[in-house]
């Protein structure tokens, strides 16, 4: 029965996706658009076999820049979320400081960061923590703020106090909400990364995109941009994995 | 948000006070905003005692537990005229169990009943041992690696009395403690708190303030029975089951609800 349900699930988007990619490859190969403008699905593929050699230290580049970005970002956000949650003081001097740096999106601030810690690593491993900081922080404050005020007032009524209440009950139930945070947070970091290298790096699949448009490589960019989602869908696989080890409690 | 309480240490902390009442509660009024819940209240409890504070569902039974555990006030405005619990080196020797278990949803049972001793200050392996102790004890020894999720209602409140007992204070208050229980399993665990009192089980509890709305309940738990009654609620009687017999406080309770 499962099985079944999961083929129901399955084959209309893939007969969809099927559809449109045979549109694609005849109007490709019609010759209304010349190839150099929108080549055909199966050139991008054969292209995207051959150029995966060279693409390997690039995609390295961008999963490591990503990775750093992710776990700073997180620890950052979460860090800040307990602290504030441990102080009201904190909160009130904090808060509205954070809400208004976000108007500044961290991807312009890319320019800056790279004239300050140059063409390497660094500069996009902190716009890629700068981008995850804020929804983890966002999601992990509001889980804290809504940790069950009955367990709180458990632990208080067994003689616990503040200090013990957001060791006992707030940091692990704001676990859940942080890591939704970090779930979406997982699916901007291989694109923020990637458009951080756009401005100054040397190597990464932002590079290959640029250095592929410059020469009109359109096949180049589509095989990078294909390489971007699925190393964005691989991110939220892993992510996934290490959120529902982290909730044992949850598993059922 | 006004409050005015006046909370101090029991005298019944030195040993030669025999005969002192481990709380005394003198005029208690409790009110929400405009409204009081309780005008005027007195509560005792000896020593030794089980008291039941019976009333019918929503008159201030459980705040007035949540007053003596130092819940309240917090929504509340609380004022009386005396509010004497035990004390033990600064701080509330009382635990307080909520209506519903409140077992911490990310920890095993035993990691639930370890929390008591963790409030308490007791060293890691001490408290492990003396957890796992009690849940043997209460029969639940092969769960304890069990999810709260895993268990069930019945399993769960024995796991949140032998956390509130770990927590090894003087006083216990229970709010409604088998009141999410099915009646069947309510009579069984309500027997079985019985017997674990009267055992021992209980560790260094020396009494306890049971809240219920189940006059059967209070009748065979309690040594005394403080009855609440009206809007705002008052004492309404104070039955002493042990003095009476069952069957004669049976009908001054029934008289005085």
């Amino acid at each position: 029965m499962r099985t079944r349900a999961a083929f129901h699930a399955v084959w209309p988007p893939a007969l969809l996706a099927a559809a449109l990619l045979l549109v694609w490859e005849r109007a490709a190969r019609s010759g209304v658009l010349p190839a150099f403008v929108l080549p055909a699905p199966s050139d991008i593929a054969t292209r995207a076999v051959e150029a995966a050699p060279t693409l390997v230290p690039h995609v390295t580049t961008t999963l490591t820049e990503a990775g750093l970005g992710l776990l700073v970002g997180v620890a950052a956000g979460g860090l800040l979320a307990v602290a504030t949650a441990a102080s009201t003081w904190l909160s009130r001097a904090v808060g509205p400081l954070i809400t208004v740096t976000q108007t500044i999106p961290s991807i312009v601030l890319a320019p800056l960061l790279v004239l300050w810690m140059g063409f390497g690593l660094a500069p996009k491993v902190v716009v890629v923590a700068l981008t995850v900081f804020f929804p983890v922080l966002v999601s992990a404050t509001a889980a804290m703020r809504e940790a069950d005020v009955a367990l709180a007032d458990m632990v208080r009524g067994l003689g616990g106090g503040r200090l013990r209440t957001l060791v006992v009950v707030r940091v692990p139930a704001a676990l859940p909400g942080a890591l939704a945070g970090l779930r979406v947070a997982a699916t901007y970091a291989i694109g923020a990364a990637v458009v951080a290298e756009y401005l100054a790096a040397s190597s990464g699949l932002g590079v290959v995109v640029q250095r592929a448009r410059k020469s009109y490589d359109v096949e180049l960019v589509l095989v990078a941009i294909a390489a971007v989602s699925v190393l964005t869908a691989l991110v939220y696989v892993v992510v996934d994995l290490v959120c529902r080890g982290a909730l044992p409690w949850q598993r059922r | 948000m006004s409050s005015s309480t006046d909370v101090r240490p029991a005298r019944t902390g030195a040993a030669g006070g025999a005969g002192a009442p481990l709380v005394e509660v003198r005029g208690l009024t409790v009110a929400f905003g405009e409204r009081d819940v309780l005008r005027g209240v007195d509560l005792t409890v000896d020593d030794g005692e089980l008291v039941a504070v019976l009333g019918a569902s929503g008159c201030g039974k459980s705040t007035l537990l949540r007053v003596l555990a130092g819940l309240e006030p917090r929504a509340a405005r609380v004022v009386a005229e005396e509010v004497r619990v035990p004390w033990d080196a600064g701080r509330r020797d009382v635990a307080w169990m909520p209506q519903h278990d409140a077992l911490l949803p990310w920890r095993r049972a035993l990691g639930n009943v370890v929390l008591g001793g963790e409030v308490r200050g007791l060293p890691r392996r001490e408290r492990r041992e003396a957890a796992t102790t009690l849940l043997a004890r209460f029969g639940l020894g092969g769960s304890s690696r069990a999810w709260p999720h895993e268990l069930s209602g019945g399993m769960r409140q024995r796991v949140a009395v032998a956390r509130t007992v770990l927590a090894g204070r003087r006083l216990l208050l229970l709010d409604e403690p088998f009141g999410a229980l099915d009646a069947l399993t309510r009579r069984s665990t309500g027997a079985w708190l019985d017997v674990e009192r009267r055992t021992g089980g209980l560790g260094p509890t020396r009494a306890v303030v049971l809240v219920t709305h189940d006059v059967e309940e209070a009748l065979t738990l309690a040594d005394r029975i403080v009855v609440l009654g009206g809007s705002p609620a008052r004492v309404s009687a104070v039955v002493n089951v042990a003095e009476l017999g069952e069957g004669s406080a049976r009908r001054t309770v029934l008289a005085a609800l």
